[in-house]
């Protein structure tokens, strides 16, 4: 496929000097790396400079020089090269990312200004007519475009598709410029080039209000005559006086070793002749050529690409006929991918199933085809291409789930793991649900490891697919410091009766480093209103009153406590806010012992009667200032909360 | 949701539907192809040509059945082998200092590399470039290599190479010539484009594609699309298109002829310019199975193999679309293309479903050609159109048919005629219109004196005058 220019110094007239920048040898390969310029926009400096480098994303980004000796062509040079660097940037970007919406904003504003400033002022009234150059583009005798890069430069992609000038009308349309710079696109980042080129494809754009004129361009360096068949791949721009010979079919003419003709009986035999019959022009109803229109557009492709695949596999299954699978296995990837990616699932489990027939003839090379779609690759399309409104996985992906053999799991973990949007988690992990059983411990494995909004995620979907072992997962999360992972956890514990070992996890989260987990947790422990918990929240309580504790915290505490066993609680407050022994009373005020009051204060808070009163107030008259405004304010509350005042 | 209030909202509402339609339409465009693809081709490709540098450069200094060419010699092919899968056909090619492999520029880290060197060791038999159609065979890249060495070792010619290359089986493996721009005279040239030299340059493209995939080559469209995109730009319906361009084959000059039968098919039913671009297309390729090689042997050491035959009739529509799917890629071109090679024999009503819209235009138009031409069915053209209608429903598709009478006329391009004032005359176009359905332009051949014009016939209009008494059988 020799569609790109070839020694281009050879170019009749001879190439202005090229001016580039200095070759950089680039730092590494091609993933996001730096890339070295050999041919820069004109004004660079030849040779001897320093070596300057730049990303792949600089590199591609950067925009071409600046030229143009009016203001028209400094405006149509505009234009041009923010289209240049839309096209370029899908090579980069999504075509969804914010990026590309900046890009196409600037496209547009900077083409259509440059189309209306040029048609508008005398100067061109009909259109902006572009003469095309192998690096340049030249409007009213003038460069408006200059890029010596070939993988850059825009006007390198048109001349080396025979694009020889691109006239844009004056009443050409935004939808147009668009069509434009898809086309243009597709032929930046399209790696398997060969079905169009920019000719082709503008002429199938039908334009109305852009033209161009092409030829076809590419002769042999040499002019000796060639006795080989002149490669397919090329338009040879043959003239009259070459096609005068007529195409002999001398077996001894040419080159190749192994040369045969077309049949003489092609086509034959042909169809038994009908008799006669008479024939007239008959309109043809709308309708019926209306259905012939839709047939013919792209809405028919999912449906036309799997039939397709299954006339080819009737052709394997048949032993008369010398299709094998070699055949015909780049078509199933090819027609499989195209399908995930349109999310196409009704018909990629139509080809799934003519595959699967087949697997008798080849039980391998099918196992291996049927991997294909549902491996990661696969599931992540899958997942990508259904609709944010959409809240469960279509049932043809539990369909191939069910069905086809392979490492679902691991699959449908890493989708949740790479996944970001909400639509998709929500369905990445209803896979994990189905799947999970398969491996529980792995999940475990996961949810003890993975970044911490995936690991909630699947400890989500092991509460839900296993409730038994909720609390095998819990154990799995409770290790971890994260507040998505450790909240979670609370929110499965919730749903779970009590238990021992509930009470367990329960207090094991209490010691959590997050202090918004441990709160929650408290709330928790006093819903459940468990006795059983009581002395080990107390012994909780007791030990981290030595440690870091909020006002906060030792408040819920106190709360807590008293809901779970006043009777307890009120002996164990009274004792920490107005200790028996008089030495106690005096002497002893151990470290922590501050926030046991203030926590005996709250929990005494909620204790009704005088007794409490009594004793909170002793405590305000002897405190330091912040524990006795604590309990100035809890007499307070009491106050406004008894009946009668 | 809420209609835009300001400008500055339907600019923005604008713009994102226009970022979705280009995203729709470029992930369409490349469906299959992952971001990942170009770095991979990238990566390979860059071990492909330091690989080959290494191995030409090697030939200055050793002999080329040295044991140090082996290693090299395999990792070759490995690196070719999984090119070729991903990608289908690898081009390598070499332009001043750079290299491309299938269009992605291939950088280097420093020259001892071969990025720029590459191109002077391939012109040193005046090579710009390689193709490998197909994963070669060790001992074929052991030749290719050797081709380099000095003479008698090695080869005096990019030519030569391709025999030697050629003759030992290595089919897959097409060298490249240096290439230049045609520059000078081309604006002349598409200014005077002449309908003869249109057909003649379609039919020289489909006899060099025939000549491509008979050497086990990946099909290339680009040509052929190409060359029906000049015709559509002329007009189908061409006067210099309806004769056999001089120096045609029977073949080349069959599927010209049938692609321009579909296009006016497809025109006449309203198709979109980007289907009936396709279509010619389908129409191009649409009997290539006739190029598949059936029983073939490759050559191996002194046995010289075997060529293979075309496949029987009966086949040669399936063996139509497993050619043409030796192209990778997806493409909603390639896709209705190989349905239509693989169905266009199929009747309207076969009972393993109606075939596609292609392959049911295709019929029409072939099977019109097959029993008009020489070699087929010899009927005059309009009988044949009646022949044809007699198979409506079953053989062919009655609304297509229909649409095919109306834009055929009742006189068909190519149909001799003698009228009633004894003139004989040949239609040269197409219906007009529904009232000129049967009055359709002519070319005197012979005037009612019984002269007989060999060339500079006269054009006589029958909407402005004259009656068909009755249709003259040629054959």
């Amino acid at each position: 496929m020799l569609r790109f220019g070839m020694a281009d110094k050879l170019l009749q007239g001879g190439e202005p000097a090229e001016i580039g920048r200095p070759t950089v040898p680039p730092l590494a390969g091609d993933g996001g790396a730096v890339v070295a310029s050999t041919e820069g926009a004109a004004g660079g400096v030849a040779g001897g400079a320093a070596e300057i480098a730049e990303s792949r994303e600089e590199f591609l980004l950067r925009e071409e020089a600046a030229v143009g000796g009016t203001d028209l062509a400094r405006r149509i040079n505009a234009g041009l090269r923010s289209l240049a660097r839309s096209a370029r940037s899908f090579l980069l970007y999504d075509p969804r990312n914010e990026a590309i919406r900046l890009f196409l904003d600037q496209y547009r504003s900077d083409m259509m200004g440059a189309i209306q400033a040029a048609t508008s002022g005398g100067v061109t009234a009909e259109g902006v007519e572009l003469v095309v150059r192998p690096f340049e583009l030249v409007w009213n005798g003038e460069i408006v475009y200059l890029e010596r890069d070939r993988e850059r430069s825009l006007a390198f992609r048109m001349f080396r598709d025979g694009v020889r000038r691109l006239t844009i009308q004056r009443q050409v349309e935004w939808d147009e410029l668009l069509r434009l710079l898809q086309i243009l696109s597709i032929r930046f980042t399209g790696v398997r080039q060969q079905e169009e080129d920019i000719v082709t494809l503008l002429w199938k754009a039908g334009f109305k209000h852009i033209d161009i004129v092409a030829v076809e361009g590419f002769t042999p360096e040499d002019d000796e005559a060639d006795d080989e068949p002149v490669a397919a791949g090329h338009m040879v721009g043959l003239g009259e006086e070459e096609l005068r010979q007529p195409r002999g079919r001398d077996e001894a003419g040419h080159g190749a070793a192994a040369f045969i003709d077309a049949p003489l009986d092609f086509d034959l035999p042909i169809p038994p002749p009908l008799a006669l019959a008479r024939i007239a022009p008959v309109p043809v109803p709308p309708a019926d050529l209306e259905a012939i229109q839709q047939e013919a557009t792209s809405r028919a492709l999912p449906e036309l690409s799997v039939r397709l695949v299954r006339e080819m596999l009737a052709l394997v299954a048949d032993p008369h006929d010398p299709t094998d699978w070699n055949d015909i296995s780049y078509l199933i990837e090819e027609v499989r991918d195209f399908l995930l990616s349109e999310g196409q699932l009704e018909p990629l489990t139509s080809l799934v199933s003519d595959v699967e027939a087949l697997r008798g003839s080849d039980p391998e090379r099918v196992d291996t085809i049927l991997h294909g779609f549902v491996d990661g690759r696969a599931l992540r399309r899958i997942v990508r291409s259904i609709p944010a409104a959409h809240t469960r996985p279509p049932p043809e992906l539990l369909w191939l789930l069910d069905r086809l053999p392979g490492n679902h799991l691991d699959h449908a973990l890493a989708v949740l793991a790479e996944e970001r949007s909400p639509a998709a988690r929500r369905i990445g992990r209803q896979v994990v649900v189905r799947l999970l059983s398969r491996d529980p411990e792995k999940v475990l494995r996961h949810i003890a490891s993975d970044e911490a909004s995936v690991a909630a995620d699947l400890l989500r979907a092991f509460a839900e697919a296993l409730p038994a072992r909720t609390l095998a997962g819990v154990d799995a999360a409770a290790g971890r410091n994260e507040p998505d992972v450790l909240f979670e956890a609370l929110r499965v514990l919730e749903r779970l009766e009590s238990s021992p070992e509930v009470a367990d996890a329960l207090v094991r989260l209490l010691d959590t480093d997050v202090e918004e987990v441990r709160l929650r947790t408290l709330e928790q422990v006093a819903g459940r209103r468990s006795g059983r918990l009581y002395a080990r929240v107390l012994e909780t309580l007791q030990r981290r009153a030595h440690g870091t504790m909020t006002a906060v915290e030792a408040e819920a505490y106190g709360h807590t406590l008293i809901v779970l066993d006043r009777n307890h609680a009120a002996l164990t407050f009274e004792e920490w806010i107005r200790p028996r022994s008089l030495f106690k009373r005096v002497f002893h005020d151990p470290i922590g012992h501050n926030w046991l009051q203030w926590a005996a204060v709250s929990g005494m808070g909620l204790v009704p009667g005088e007794d409490a009163d009594k004793m909170i107030r002793w405590l305000a008259e002897r405190a330091g200032s912040e524990l006795a405004q604590h309990c100035m304010k809890t007499l307070a509350r009491r106050r406004r909360e008894r009946p009668n005042g | 949701m809420a209609e835009p209030s300001s400008p500055a909202e339907l600019a923005s509402g604008e713009l994102d539907s226009a970022q979705d339609r280009l995203a729709g339409a470029l992930e369409r465009a490349r469906a299959g192809e992952d971001r990942e693809l170009a770095a991979v081709v990238r990566d390979e490709g860059h071990q492909l040509v330091r690989l080959l540098f290494g191995l030409l450069r090697m030939t200055r200094v050793h002999a080329v059945d040295n044991e140090a060419f082996e290693k090299p010699l395999v990792e070759l092919r490995a690196t070719i082998e999984q090119l070729v899968g991903l990608l289908g056909v690898v081009h390598c090619f070499a332009v001043e200092d750079q290299v491309y492999v299938n269009d992605v520029r291939i950088r280097f880290q420093d020259r001892a590399e071969g990025g720029a060197e590459l191109g002077g060791e391939l012109r040193r038999l005046g090579i710009g470039g390689l193709s490998w159609h197909a994963v070669p065979e060790v001992e074929h890249l052991r030749l290719l290599v050797r081709g380099f060495a000095k003479p008698p070792v090695g080869a005096v010619s990019r030519q030569a190479l391709q025999l030697q290359l050629a003759s030992a089986g290595a089919d897959n493996v097409e060298l490249h010539g240096l290439f230049r721009f045609r520059v000078s005279g081309e604006e002349e040239k598409v200014e005077a484009q002449d309908s003869r030299l249109v057909a003649r340059r379609a039919t020289s493209v489909v006899d060099e594609t025939w000549d491509s995939l008979i050497g086990n080559r990946v099909p290339n469209p680009l040509p052929l699309r190409r060359a029906v995109t000049e015709i559509l730009h002329m007009g189908p319906g061409l006067d210099g298109l309806w004769q056999d361009p001089r120096g045609a084959s029977a073949f080349g000059g069959h599927t010209l002829r049938v692609c321009r039968y579909a296009l006016f098919l497809a025109s006449g039913c309203g198709l979109s310019d980007e289907a009936i671009q396709d279509l010619g297309l389908a129409a191009m390729f649409h009997d290539v199975g006739y190029a598949a090689h059936e029983g073939a042997q490759p050559a191996h050491g002194k046995d010289p193999g075997h060529p293979g035959y075309p496949p029987p009739y009966e086949r040669h529509a399936g063996a139509g679309a497993r050619v043409l799917l030796r192209q990778r890629g997806f493409h909603e071109a390639k896709i209705r293309r190989a349905l239509a090679a693989l169905e266009h024999h199929r009747d309207f009503n076969d009972p393993r479903g109606k075939p596609s819209i292609f392959a049911r235009i295709l019929r029409i138009a072939e099977d019109f050609d097959n029993l008009v031409r020489r070699k087929g069915g010899r009927m005059t053209p309009a009988a044949s159109l009646r022949a044809m209608a007699a198979g409506a429903g079953v053989r062919y598709d009655p609304v297509l048919l229909q649409v095919f009478v109306n834009v055929m006329g009742a006189w068909p391009p190519g149909s001799l005629m003698e009228l009633a004032d004894r003139r004989i005359v040949r239609s040269i176009s197409t219906a007009r219109s529904p009232e000129t359905w049967s009055r359709p332009l002519c070319r005197v051949e012979v005037d009612d004196n019984g002269t007989r014009y060999l060339q500079d016939q006269p054009l006589l209009d029958l909407a402005q005058g004259g009656s068909v008494v009755r249709e003259i059988v040629e054959h």
